[in-house]
């Protein structure tokens, strides 16, 4: 497996300040080219420092993760440790296909944001955000999604995979197996193959 | 000559278990030789505790593995706890003829893929075992039904299997503990089955899991099942049968039993003057050391073509094809199942009803065609073996939508999706074969197995058919969103590998006999896959143990009168 590309640079928000300088030259050195707003500081949505993404891009998972599985009764997915997972499985998991098509997905969501707001993805208001992921996911489950000859098929692609991990980090959680929905490690003999759904409850987690 | 033991076992898996347990029992000294690791029941391998947030990945595995030709078409299999018991292909290579394909599965460790199987278990029926002389595919069966089932018996008794009484002769009811039951929507499913199509069934899967387990069962530590599905992880409960929670712990009770692990057979040595075996040749599995071992019998049970493998390689001045392969048999009338395509569908009218705990076990509808109902324009068939559900969660991720509305319609379980599929049979054919590859060889200095085997018209046929029953049966049942699915599988990828070394009355045409005795050599006897002129189209494990059980207590009886 190719050794994750580290982020050297962000870990927390003071320490992203103090190295912010190195952190240009060291971007514009990588390969392929990385999203303009690497260089900026990004917004602090959760206090994490992430191991393969760049501190803007896994801030903007950890903003489009909570956005898709917020805070409501029960814990949302920042709680969950989604961004963690993630940013784990891009190392553990990924193939660099997918890595990639997962980087470019936060990308082309920054790209949207732009251009309808002229500003990136986490800076903008609440209803900007959510009109955005709008019309980002409009783009990326539409029905030219799949046209592979559309320079964004594979940003479009890695949303659709990004966003199943993203399901798949909350409903693996804790909080999402025991909080959000239930699940049970040893059921026992008693448990019954058919039950009414009023006195199961709610749906299991796994 | 001095032997060290009565009788040898090469392989620890489902078959080997079972030979080892009977012969133990009956008060031979057994040795059992597993070419692969130690595994400990219950030991550090076992991950079956984990919660779900404790699994590396939550249970994903990394993509470039399953890209990996080892796993690449049995991904349906492959989770990140068991990935570790599959052997690799680049551990244990094989070759194929140019334009095939063969998928070999293979566990080497102790247990074998017992600790790997989806546990269902169906007999095979009188019509399975006519099927050959009937139709004149294959090398005709030399028992019948009758000869088989106590031994059946006899290993329902011991395994334990989950099942529900059915009265269908193909598919022949046993003595079965609690069944697990249906679900809402498949018992939708049935009731629409049974009024629509009239002698088309749907029974419970039956599976080797304890839901009432008896004293000998409770004595050997096995506990009831906790309906987890953590199967592939290793049971601590010892729910599910394998080798290494039941059948090699009864034999070791007896006292009778040693067991060496990480130590391959090479071959049979065999004594041209008594006509019989002598024993074994090892090579170690690391060190490659070599070592002779001697017993009055040798049981193969390797896995149908890991015992091929064994016999093909036991060349002698007497036997230079091999032993048993004077008449160029050994190796021939390979078969696996195929997997019919089927269809996909949306239950409703049971949206109040769900379930709790995850059974290990689905639905079984049994083969139907060219029994009650002709097939068009093939021989023999397919049964259904499906499970239903109602989705998860996950289903919003692959639609657009977001949010604390979206978050809570999850809290609803999905729509209730049945998926049915299946398997058939392939017709045994002896141009359906496995040699040994002339010149490359493993690290063990064994030559290559080298596979030649493909599915024919007949087969391609049945699967067409059991994909228009699939939709046929769905509609019934007022399914809605239906949508075919599967396709036919390259060979072996159903892991119901047989034949190579078939059983049958005329030794030109068969290796062994109705006994599992080898032909050529009467106190070697071949137990699994292998020796099956045909395999149905039920799941085969069930057959290959109340075999191998059946032929170990004739051992031990011609033994005993000095017949061998
Ligand atoms: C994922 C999966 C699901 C399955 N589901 C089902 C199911 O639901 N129902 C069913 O009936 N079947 C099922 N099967 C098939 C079932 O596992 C096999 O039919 C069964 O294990 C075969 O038993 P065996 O003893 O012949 O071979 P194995 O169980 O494979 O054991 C053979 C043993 O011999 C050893 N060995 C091989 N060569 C040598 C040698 N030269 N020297 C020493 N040792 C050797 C191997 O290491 C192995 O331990 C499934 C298999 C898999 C992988």
């Amino acid at each position: 497996m190719t050794a994750p590309i580290k982020n050297r640079f962000a870990s927390t928000r003071r320490s992203f300040l103090s190295r912010s300088s190195v952190a240009i030259v060291g971007v514009l050195a990588l390969p392929g080219g990385l999203a303009g707003c690497s260089s900026k500081i990004p917004p602090m949505i959760v206090d994490a420092t992430p191991v393969n993404l760049t501190a803007w891009r896994f801030q903007t998972l950890a903003q489009l993760s909570e956005m898709i599985l917020p805070t409501t009764d029960t814990p949302g997915a920042i709680t969950a440790g989604v961004p963690q997972y993630i940013d784990g499985l891009l190392a553990s998991w990924a193939k660099p296909e997918t890595r990639k098509s997962f980087e470019a997905a936060l990308d082309m969501l920054d790209n949207v944001a732009s251009k309808a707001h002229g500003a990136e993805f986490i800076e903008l208001g609440d209803g900007a955000q959510v009109s955005t992921l709008e019309a980002y996911e409009a783009a990326c489950f539409g029905k030219d999604a799949y046209d592979k000859t559309d320079a964004d098929a594979a940003a479009k692609a890695g949303y659709r995979g990004l966003k199943r991990v993203i399901y798949r980090g909350y409903y693996h959680s804790e909080v999402g197996c025991t909080q959000e929905l239930q699940y049970e490690l040893n059921p026992g003999p008693n448990a019954r193959i058919d039950a009414p759904l009023s006195e199961v409850g709610r749906s299991w987690a796994l | 000559m001095a032997e060290d033991f009565d009788v040898i076992v090469v392989g620890s898996g489902m078959s080997g278990g079972w030979a080892a347990k009977e012969l133990c029992e009956r008060g031979l000294k057994v040795l059992v030789i597993e070419r692969g690791r130690h595994i400990e029941h219950g030991g550090p391998e076992y991950t079956d505790m984990l919660q779900p947030w404790e699994r590396e990945n939550y249970g994903l595995i990394p993509e470039e593995l399953m890209d990996h030709p080892t796993w690449a078409t049995v991904d349906y299999a492959i989770t990140p706890d068991n990935l570790k018991w599959f052997t690799r292909f680049e551990d244990a290579p094989y070759t194929v003829e140019d334009g095939t394909k063969f998928v070999w599965v293979r566990a080497h460790n102790l247990g074998g893929r017992s600790l790997l199987w989806w546990r269902q278990t169906y007999r095979m029926g009188p019509e399975d075992f006519e099927a050959n002389a009937k139709d004149g595919h294959g090398v005709p069966w030399p028992i019948g039904y009758d000869d088989m089932k106590p031994w059946y018996d006899h290993v329902d008794r011991f395994a334990g299997i989950a099942g529900s009484q059915a009265g269908i002769p193909n598919v022949p009811d046993g003595i079965f503990q609690k069944s697990f039951g249906l679900t809402a929507a498949e018992k939708v499913l049935k009731e629409k089955l049974e009024e629509n199509f009239p002698g088309r069934r749907l029974i419970d899967g039956r599976c080797a899991h304890l839901t009432q387990p008896t004293e000998e069962q409770t004595a050997l530590g096995r506990g009831v099942c906790q309906k987890r599905l953590h199967c592939n992880r290793g049971c601590t409960f010892g729910a599910f049968f394998s080798s290494v929670s039941a059948t090699l712990p009864a034999a070791q009770a007896t006292g009778n039993l040693t067991v060496i692990s990480d130590t391959v057979v090479s071959e049979i040595i065999y004594n041209a003057e008594t006509q019989k075996a002598e024993g074994v040749r090892t090579v170690h599995s690391e060190t490659r050391a070599g070592a002779e071992y001697r017993a009055k019998a040798v049981f193969l049970c390797a896995s149908a073509f890991g015992s091929v493998h064994v016999l093909l390689n036991s060349q002698s001045e007497a036997m230079p094809n091999g032993l048993g392969n004077g008449h160029d048999r050994v190796g021939r009338y390979i078969t696996d199942h195929i997997v019919g395509k089927g269809a996909r569908g949306t239950i409703l009218g049971v949206d109040d009803r769900y379930y709790e705990g995850r059974r290990p076990t689905g639905f079984y509808i049994p083969r139907f065609r060219n029994l009650s109902e002709p097939g068009d324009g093939y021989l023999r068939g397919g049964a259904f073996q499906s499970n239903s559900r109602r989705l998860g969660p996950d289903r919003l991720a692959n639609q657009p939508g977001f949010g604390a509305q979206n978050k809570h319609a999850a809290r609803e379980p999905g729509s209730w999706t049945i998926d049915l599929g299946g398997f058939g049979e392939m017709l045994p054919r002896a141009d359906n074969r496995v040699t040994l590859n002339p010149t490359r060889k493993d690290k063990w200095g064994l030559p290559l197995l080298h596979f030649d085997v493909s599915v024919s018209d007949n087969e391609h046929k049945m699967g067409e058919q059991m994909s228009d029953d699939a939709v046929a049966i769905l509609e019934a049942a007022g399914a809605v969103n239906i949508e075919r699915t599967g396709r036919i599988n390259e060979p072996g990828d159903r892991i119901h590998e047989m034949g190579g070394a078939v059983m049958g009355d005329d030794p030109t045409k068969a290796v062994t006999n109705k006994f599992s005795q080898l032909h050529a050599a009467k106190n070697v006897f071949i137990t699994d896959g292998s020796a099956f002129p045909s395999g149905g189209c039920q799941n085969p494990s069930i057959s290959f143990m109340a075999m191998t059980a059946r032929a170990a207590n004739n051992c031990a009886d011609m033994l005993a009168e000095g017949a061998i």
